[in-house]
């Protein structure tokens, strides 16, 4: 019976047709994901929670040294990485200030020309970095993690972030 | 091969590389977490002797008061309320001709701008109510006052006793 079927299906011109097509279009996506293959951006994060449980915690700043790291391949001519900060949730309903998080560059490797000033996160999109093409070699920026200071006006609680980095290429 | 076969076989070859380069990425998130303790605190400054000496005869029937006695200092990320107590319930007495039993209640300490007087006692009482913030908030920062009035049921002779001050969260 299967033999039948796919004599049946093999015998048909719109069979044929449609496995060109399907042919086609794979090969299509396949050419637009190997772009992927040497233009990527990864995240690796040791980021922890911040625990604020003193005067001086809630009055200084915080700094969390080398919480995350960017891996960028880029095979174009420039990229630029840009930091978005949303919160999506607290235990008490209560919003956080926009600025409450900056980045600063600590290290590339391998070295390269790099912003090392502290940037803020904010709800719009910042460039944090400014890079041309990596070709082969990956390269990665290790960064540090500013919070705060909080202060006293925010309420007691758990407020959890999530910064989206993205790149883009020309 | 039939071109039946051939078409599987350039689907499958298609495929597979497909599926193992979708993985790669232009953007990526961290999710950083900030947990805000509940912090109550105050500074206490004392800006005048706590050392009283009563001299002549209306000092001891009028009100002996000692103005900006403490200056409290508060930082707080909740509403808070101040209380005030006696460590005993006398004050200790030396000197031969001294009252053994002399209490605390001689003593009212008040917020100075405030109408509201407190008698000491070993019980914790109400002095002083605020809202969240550092000192710079408005009425985190205030000075005390206390006001004796020993009359003449009292030997002479040094008496001592301690002031407990207690913060807490409304």
């Amino acid at each position: 019976m299967l033999r039948q079927f796919i004599d049946m299906f093999k015998n048909s011109k719109i069979s044929r047709l449609l496995f060109t097509n399907v042919i086609l279009f794979i090969v299509g996506i396949r050419i637009c994901y190997c772009q992927d293959l040497n233009n990527y951006l990864t995240i690796s994060s040791s980021i922890r929670n911040v625990n604020l449980n003193n005067v001086t915690a809630l009055e200084t700043e915080q700094v969390q040294a080398n919480a995350f790291s960017i891996t960028i391949q880029s095979r174009h001519n420039t990229f630029s990485v840009y930091a978005i900060i949303s919160y999506n949730s607290s235990s008490n309903g209560y919003v956080l200030p926009l600025n409450m998080y900056a980045v600063k560059l600590n290290n590339v490797a391998p070295s390269r020309t790099a912003n090392y000033s502290k940037i803020p996160i904010t709800g719009n999109n910042q460039v944090i970095i400014q890079g041309v093409r990596t070709n082969n070699q990956p390269v990665t920026y290790t960064y540090d993690m500013y919070s705060g200071p909080v202060g006293f006006d925010t309420p007691p609680g758990t407020y959890n972030a999530t910064i989206i980095f993205t790149m883009t290429q020309q | 091969m039939s071109s039946f076969q051939l078409y599987v076989t350039v689907i499958f070859l298609c495929c597979f590389p497909v599926l193992g380069r979708a993985q790669k990425s232009l953007s990526g998130a961290i999710n950083p977490s900030l947990v805000i303790q509940s912090i109550v605190a105050f500074d206490l400054t004392s800006n005048s002797s706590p050392t009283v000496t009563f001299t002549n005869g209306a000092d001891y029937t009028n009100d002996y008061t000692v103005s900006n006695f403490n200056t409290i200092s508060v930082k707080s990320n909740l509403p808070w309320n101040l209380y005030i107590s006696s460590a005993t319930a006398n004050f200790s007495n030396s000197g031969v001709n001294s009252t053994p039993v002399t209490p605390a209640s001689i003593l009212q300490y008040a917020v100075e701008g405030k109408n509201n007087k407190v008698v000491l006692s070993t019980t914790s009482q109400l002095l002083n109510s605020g809202s969240p913030g550092n000192n710079s908030a408005p009425g985190n920062r205030f000075t005390i006052s206390f006001t004796a009035k020993p009359g003449y049921n009292y030997g002479p002779g040094t008496y001592t006793i301690s002031t407990v001050y207690t913060i807490t969260a409304q």
